[in-house]
């Protein structure tokens, strides 16, 4: 704060209540008015000069200054007081702050500032330790779905093999069918013609029963081509039924997969957000520090000021 | 396999199963039209033949004379019809039932192929990883 400069909290308290009275004669005023002149006279000129060359109404600045602030300070006389100018280091000026507001005014400036930089870093961490918390929340969630995605692969597979079963069943059944009705057809169409040719052969004294040769030979191969069809049928049945295992083998590798993968992840999550907890802790601790070092600084500063008054 | 490999997969199965079946039908048609008109022909000739030689029998012995040699040659000659039409008829039965079993292998190798294509397919989905996402190997 410049020397010439009223503190805002040293204020003087009110006077009691007078007439109003002109500026330029009002002596609660006097001060400003002095002032307004002091600063034309010394219009483009550098304040905080020395105070040997700085003068206020005859009055060095620091005179000035300990007039201003006597009241507050040690050995304070009034305004100009302790007038007589000349030497500024042959005397020490009285201590313009003597309470330390100033610095406890920087203290706490310095504490809301670092308290802004805690509340800024710790968003930054709260949003770091969030994504961490986000992903995880997401590899769960993609595990579940993982796993009830495998089951209903498997019971889609399942309900495949169970039809595919079916129909591979029906188609036996029907090849079967076919067979026995070829073989009805096969056998109405001997037994059709039969009478005409034996009637045929009896008519001229013959014998019939040469006629119509060996009749279980095609039986027979139709029975064995019904026999092989129900084995390869039978053989197709017991590969689908057991292709139950096999999914479940399926399904049980992929899972026991996913869940090493899972594991994986998560350990390795884990691992990232110990360590970044670590530097978050790190850093609000560095912080904390360098506050305090700014602290004992501004202290350690407001003592030397002090050491340089009355 | 993506669901487009399995579809274009799926598509070329039912085209040769379609195509395989289409050409069996044709096939068991022309061996049926083959042994109709075997048949057909063998029963032409013995309406034909038949009379011919009754007749000359008749005027070799008289018409209503019967004598053992042409009780044997009428029998021998139907027979041998007899029997070549006992013959086309189990070459028949045998290709019908070839061609039934056939059809019934052949809709069951097309379901086992189907199920196949299924199965790849669910295996392709089941080793996908769910984790890539999140950098999982």
């Amino acid at each position: 704060m410049p020397p010439g400069r009223r503190p805002a909290n040293q204020n003087p308290s009110p006077s009691p209540r007078r007439e109003p009275q002109p500026f330029a004669t009002n002596p609660m005023f006097e001060g400003e008015r002095r002032e307004q002149q002091w600063g034309a006279q010394n219009a483009g000129s550098q304040m905080m000069g020395s105070p040997s060359q700085d003068t206020y109404n005859e009055q060095s600045w620091t005179e000035l200054l300990d007039g201003m602030f006597g009241m507050f300070g040690p050995g304070s006389g009034g305004s100009g007081s302790r007038g007589g100018g000349g030497g500024g280091g042959a005397v020490r000026p009285s201590d313009p702050d003597p309470m330390g507001w100033n610095a406890i005014a920087q203290v706490q400036n310095m504490e809301r500032g670092y308290g802004a930089m805690l509340e800024a870093l710790r968003a930054q961490q709260n949003a770091q330790l969030g994504a961490l918390d986000t992903r995880r929340i997401g590899m769960e969630t993609a595990n579940a779905a993982s796993q009830q995605r495998l089951n209903q692969i498997l019971n889609d597979l399942n309900a495949n093999a169970a039809a595919t079963r079916t129909n591979v069943q029906g188609s036996f059944a029907q090849g079967d069918q076919a067979l026995a009705n070829l073989m009805n057809q096969y056998t109405g169409m001997v037994a059709q013609r039969q009478p005409g040719v034996a009637n045929t052969i009896q008519a001229f004294g013959g014998n019939p029963a040469e006629a119509f040769g060996d009749q279980s030979s095609i039986q027979d191969m139709i029975t064995a081509q019904r026999a092989n069809l129900a084995r390869v049928g039978q053989a197709d049945d017991a590969f689908y039924a057991n292709r139950g295992n096999v999914y479940g083998g399926l399904s049980s590798d992929v899972s026991t997969r996913n869940q090493q993968v899972f594991d994986q992840l998560m350990a390795q999550l884990l691992a990232e957000r110990q360590q970044t907890e670590s530097q978050n802790a790190a850093a609000q601790a560095q912080l904390a520090m360098q506050q305090q070092q700014a602290i004992l600084q501004a202290q350690a500063a407001e003592q030397a000021r002090r050491a340089g008054y009355v | 396999m993506s669901v487009f490999d399995f579809e274009s997969r799926l598509a070329d199965l039912n085209n040769r199963y379609a195509q395989e079946n289409a050409a069996q039908e044709f096939g068991r048609f022309l061996g049926q039209q083959r042994f109709s008109r075997q048949r057909r022909d063998m029963n032409d000739q013995f309406t034909q033949a038949f009379p011919r030689r009754t007749g000359a029998w008749a005027r070799r012995l008289g018409s209503d004379v019967r004598s053992g040699l042409m009780s044997q040659d009428i029998t021998d000659f139907s027979n041998r019809y007899a029997r070549q039409l006992a013959d086309v008829d189990a070459e028949q039965a045998a290709f019908d039932g070839q061609f039934q079993g056939g059809m019934a292998a052949r809709q069951a190798a097309y379901q086992r192929s189907l199920l196949a294509l299924q199965e790849d397919l669910a295996r392709s989905r089941a080793a996908q990883n769910p984790f890539a996402a999140f950098g999982g190997a």
